[in-house]
């Protein structure tokens, strides 16, 4: 069934459109010298025209800004600065939740109960406060940008692995796995470990999605890179202030950017899911 | 004979927390009795089976055999260790795992859909010390050729979902077999299989008890029970009311319920007891009928019965019952009228 | 006749290709008649059950033959009709688990008592309450029973009120799919009783699914043995057990236990089930089968028919 026409599966639409749109992102980082066609930083209309930003035009599609920047290659820049962020948090809140939540789950116990009450506490709060608590002691930096996000996405992967663990747990795969005589490490491995992967990519998804909202809403308050690098929250920010003047292209292009970009994860998610619902009957 | 397990007295009791405040204060308001004082013994190479209904509590008892409930009272003695007081590494420690095997109902759920089932014998062999590397591979591979999967290197490959019902639980019972274990507890081992094959299942077993391997089986399936064991346990409420040889319990039973299972089990003979006519069914662990448990569906109680609890009865050839009215020789062809 | 079915196909669109669960299977039903199909996992005998009252999931299609009941062809019924003059009035239903019937938020009575209303066949809720009644006590459960939940009772009582909605329209034909098996045998028995006792009351004629052939032996007038979507052999219950003519029933036989007969090991059907959408050619049972040629693998075989009205589809048919 794994060979199957990914289309044809439940589901299988909405991955192959996420997949495309996350390459397509990750595409335009990588290759961004190539791809953009001014620096992110350069000069790219005349001299008279600067100090006003200039509506799309054939030479700049998405316009340019009151400095005289393309808006087209700020995007293009810009991406390098989410996609790093979203990863690295990404790879950060797997490797601290994902571990937590198989010990906890596996196990129980007081520590368990500790690891849930302090995970659960800071769910709680809402994350786009919590990121921008962490990033204002952190101060601007991708790195710390990273680290922000992590904290807030620890607590999801901690409790969606947590909970599928205790749902296998009760399961008679575990009464034979135990019966067996598998060592727990080797149990929690080579058994938990890959039963609970789908729901970690699930996850993956739906947190980056979210996660990309909230990087933009760092950048937003300047907590990721500094102006004039090129960044979209950072360039919405800077936009607004001339959207009463008519200069629409400012913010809707990397607003654009933004949901879409996190659109993409959200579809892989979305689809991933029902993909494997679909598995479980067949 | 030297007895390779012993029961003696066993108790399982499940908490029951009938209230928040229960929950809270770790105060049980009331315990089902799922295992309520069951002895039993099982020689070296010897097939007994646990016969029961649902709620009989014949699954809870097979569980607190392999370690994976910790009883209440009582001891389960393996080979002059008492198991019940193990903890879980001990169980590893002492090499108990490898010599108390489990095969389960469902084969799908009791394998790791996501690894090849070669591979998770060959797990198996390495946790518990058989064998190592290429050795533990092979020896892999020839347990899954014991049970007739073949060709066994195409077979190791394959993932649970990819092989059938049947197939499946030969990989079980390849798992189980491939440890030289000195028991085997199967938990209904065919009553997920089509009729057509549980033969072929069953048979792996007693290829296994005829090498000395000690079998014990939970079943709800009377008529296999008699096919297959040298005894038979009948199993009803937690207790054990009727124990003895496979055929003296199956076709000739002293106790009023082991009747009423014998006679409902449709049969193609041309020649066979009426059916007894026991109505209701099997209450809750939680309200346990006072006296004989039998009592409030049994055609044959009085008022004795509801009364007192019925002392073990220990026949000549060591067949055992609970019952203060048990059914005489042949008992079984003349059901009491119903009403 | 109150059933007759006749060269039967039914088609599932699965993620995988297409199979026929049901493959030109022709059985007829009397008046007060109880017949048992019996089968395997996979034999297509569900999927036969539920095509009478047309309950069959969405990715299946009847794609070829005709069901009449009392001479209705319900092949031919849109779902409104179906549900007007089919479900509950002329065929009732039971499943396996009494959960697929009953709704658990509701008493056991109202459910009952709507479907009575639904139908007009009480016009006001207190009759209809008095006739859910009375089909609880004719099931064996205490009329009181009308306000109980679901929960409350207990499996065997469950599936006892799951018959009593079946029956409460007064149908000719009762559907039963695997009624028992989720039930301890003692009370399987008790069951099974009861439809012997409703069938001789109301006339009612029964269609019996089950992998069991000792009790569709024990109950039934007649029984049909199906195998990988079609009927291998169909006849009185009595011939069929004590000279079956297909090897499969034979096969089926040797590898059942039977308490009251002789104590020997059942002998089980080497190999498996077919993937049905892949099936074998010519007959279906041939790669399983101890009589089979070379003939077997190549044609289908034919109808063998005796004047006891039995049939078996076999090339090689035992003798008795």
């Amino acid at each position: 069934m794994a060979k199957q026409a990914i289309l044809a599966r439940p589901g299988g639409l909405m991955v192959t459109a996420g997949l495309s749109i996350i390459l397509f992102y990750v595409a335009l980082a990588v290759l961004a010298p190539i791809l953009a066609p001014y620096g992110p930083t350069e000069v790219s209309v005349p001299k008279e025209l600067a100090g006003r930003p200039q509506p799309p035009s054939p030479e700049h599609p998405f316009g340019t800004n009151e400095l005289g920047y393309d808006v087209l290659s700020r995007i293009v820049w810009g991406s390098r600065v989410v996609v790093q962020v979203v990863a690295l948090s990404a790879v950060l809140s797997m490797a601290v939740g994902v571990p937590l939540g198989l010990v906890s789950g596996y196990y129980g116990g007081p520590v368990d109960r500790v690891l849930s009450l302090v995970m659960d506490s800071v769910y709680a709060f809402p994350g786009i406060l919590l990121a921008i608590a962490v990033a204002s002691v952190l101060g601007p930096s991708v790195g710390n940008a990273a680290i922000s996000l992590m904290v807030v996405y620890v607590p999801t992967y901690f409790r969606m692995v947590r909970a599928r663990v205790l749902e296998l747990k009760a399961r008679p795969l575990m009464e034979s796995l135990w019966t067996a005589g598998l060592p727990d490490h080797w149990i929690i491995l080579k058994h938990i470990l890959p039963n609970v992967a789908p729901t970690i990519l699930v996850v993956f998804g739906l947190a980056s999605a979210d996660a990309i909202l909230t990087e933009a809403g760092l950048s937003f308050f300047g907590l990721v890179v500094v102006y004039p690098e090129a960044d979209w929250g950072l360039d919405l920010y800077y936009g607004k202030n001339w959207l009463l003047s008519g200069a629409w292209w400012l913010t809707l292009f990397p607003g654009l950017a933004i949901t879409s970009f996190a659109a993409g994860f959200a579809l892989l998610g979305e689809g991933l899911a029902r993909m494997m619902g679909e598995e479980r009957w067949s | 004979m030297h007895q390779l397990l012993t029961i003696e007295d066993l108790k399982v009791y499940y908490p029951v927390y009938g209230s928040i405040a229960s929950r809270i204060l770790g105060k049980p308001t009331a315990y089902v009795k799922a295992v309520d004082g069951v002895s039993l013994a099982i020689g070296r190479g010897e097939w007994v089976s646990v016969v029961g209904e649902s709620g009989s509590g014949k699954t809870t008892l097979a569980k607190a055999i392999v370690g994976l409930l910790k009883p209440t009272a009582g001891t389960i003695l393996f080979d002059g260790i008492d198991v019940a007081r193990l903890s879980r590494r001990d169980w590893r420690r002492r090499g108990l795992r490898r010599r108390i095997q489990l095969v389960q109902q469902d084969p799908l759920e009791s394998l790791d859909p996501m690894m090849p089932v070669g591979e998770q014998i060959r797990e198996a062999l390495e946790a518990n010390g058989v064998a190592r590397g290429g050795e533990a591979r092979r020896k892999a591979l020839e347990a899954l050729e014991d049970v007739g999967l073949t060709p066994p290197e195409e077979m190791y490959k394959r993932r649970p979902r990819q092989l059938s019902g049947g197939q499946r639980q030969r990989v079980a019972i390849a798992r189980a077999l491939a440890l030289e274990p000195d028991l085997i507890v199967a938990d209904e081992p065919v009553s997920m299989i089509d009729v057509s094959l549980r033969a072929s299942i069953l048979d792996l077993l007693d290829k296994a008890r005829r090498r000395g391997t000690s079998v014990l089986m939970i079943t709800h399936d009377i008529a296999t029970a008699w096919i297959y064991s040298d005894r038979i346990a009948v199993m009803y409420l937690g207790k054990i009311v009727e124990e003895g040889s496979s055929n003296s319990v199956a076709r000739d039973p002293r106790h009023p319920y082991t009747a009423a299972l014998v006679t409902s089990v449709p049969s193609l003979a041309s020649r066979k007891p009426p059916k007894w006519p026991v109505e209701g069914e099997v209450p809750s662990g939680l309200r346990i009928p006072g006296g004989c448990r039998f009592h409030p569906r049994c055609p044959l109680a009085t008022s004795e019965c509801k009364e007192r609890e019925p002392a073990e009865t220990v026949e000549n050839g060591g067949r055992r019952y609970r019952c203060i009215h048990p059914l005489p020789p042949g008992g079984v062809w003349k059901p009491p009228r119903r009403g | 006749m109150v059933l007759k079915i006749d060269g039967l196909i039914i088609e599932y669109r699965t993620l995988r290709g297409p199979l026929k669960a049901v493959d030109g299977v022709s059985l007829a039903i009397g008046r007060g008649e109880w017949v048992s199909v019996v089968g395997e996992s996979g034999s297509g005998k569900t999927t036969l059950a539920l095509s009478i009252p047309r309950l069959l999931p969405a990715n299946a299609t009847i794609v070829g033959g005709t069901i009449e009941i009392e001479g209705v062809d319900v092949t031919r019924l849109g779902e409104d009709e179906l549900r007007r003059r089919v479900r509950g009035r002329l065929v009732g239903v039971v499943f396996q688990e009494p959960g697929a019937t009953l709704d658990p938020l509701r008493r056991v009575g109202d459910q009952i008592a709507e479907a009575l209303m639904v139908h007009g066949l009480a016009s006001t809720k207190e009759e209809a309450l008095r006739l859910a009644g009375d089909a609880l006590e004719k099931v064996g459960v205490p009329r009181e029973r009308v306000s109980s939940y679901p929960f409350q009772l207990s499996g065997g009582q469950r599936q006892r009120v799951a018959i009593a909605a079946a029956i409460a329209l007064e149908p000719k034909l009762l559907v039963a799919d695997e009624p028992t098996t989720a039930l301890d045998v003692v009370v399987q028995s008790r069951i099974m009783d009861l439809l012997d006792k409703l069938r001789d009351d109301m006339d009612l004629s029964i269609l019996l699914v089950t992998h069991d052939i000792a009790l569709a032996a024990e109950r039934s007038d007649r029984i049909a043995v199906m195998y990988a979507g079609k009927l291998a052999e169909e006849g009185p219950a009595g011939e069929i057990v004590i000279g079956p003519l297909h090897p499969y029933t034979r096969g089926l036989l040797d590898a059942t236990p039977d308490l009251w007969g002789e104590r020997r090991k059942p002998k089980p059907i080497p190999g498996s089930p077919p993937d049905l959408r892949n099936p074998p050619s010519g007959c279906r049972f041939h790669p399983r089968c101890p009589l089979a040629t070379s003939e077997c693998k190549e044609r289908e075989p034919p109808e063998v028919r005796e004047s006891s009205g039995r049939r078996a589809y076999c090339f090689h048919p035992l003798t008795r």
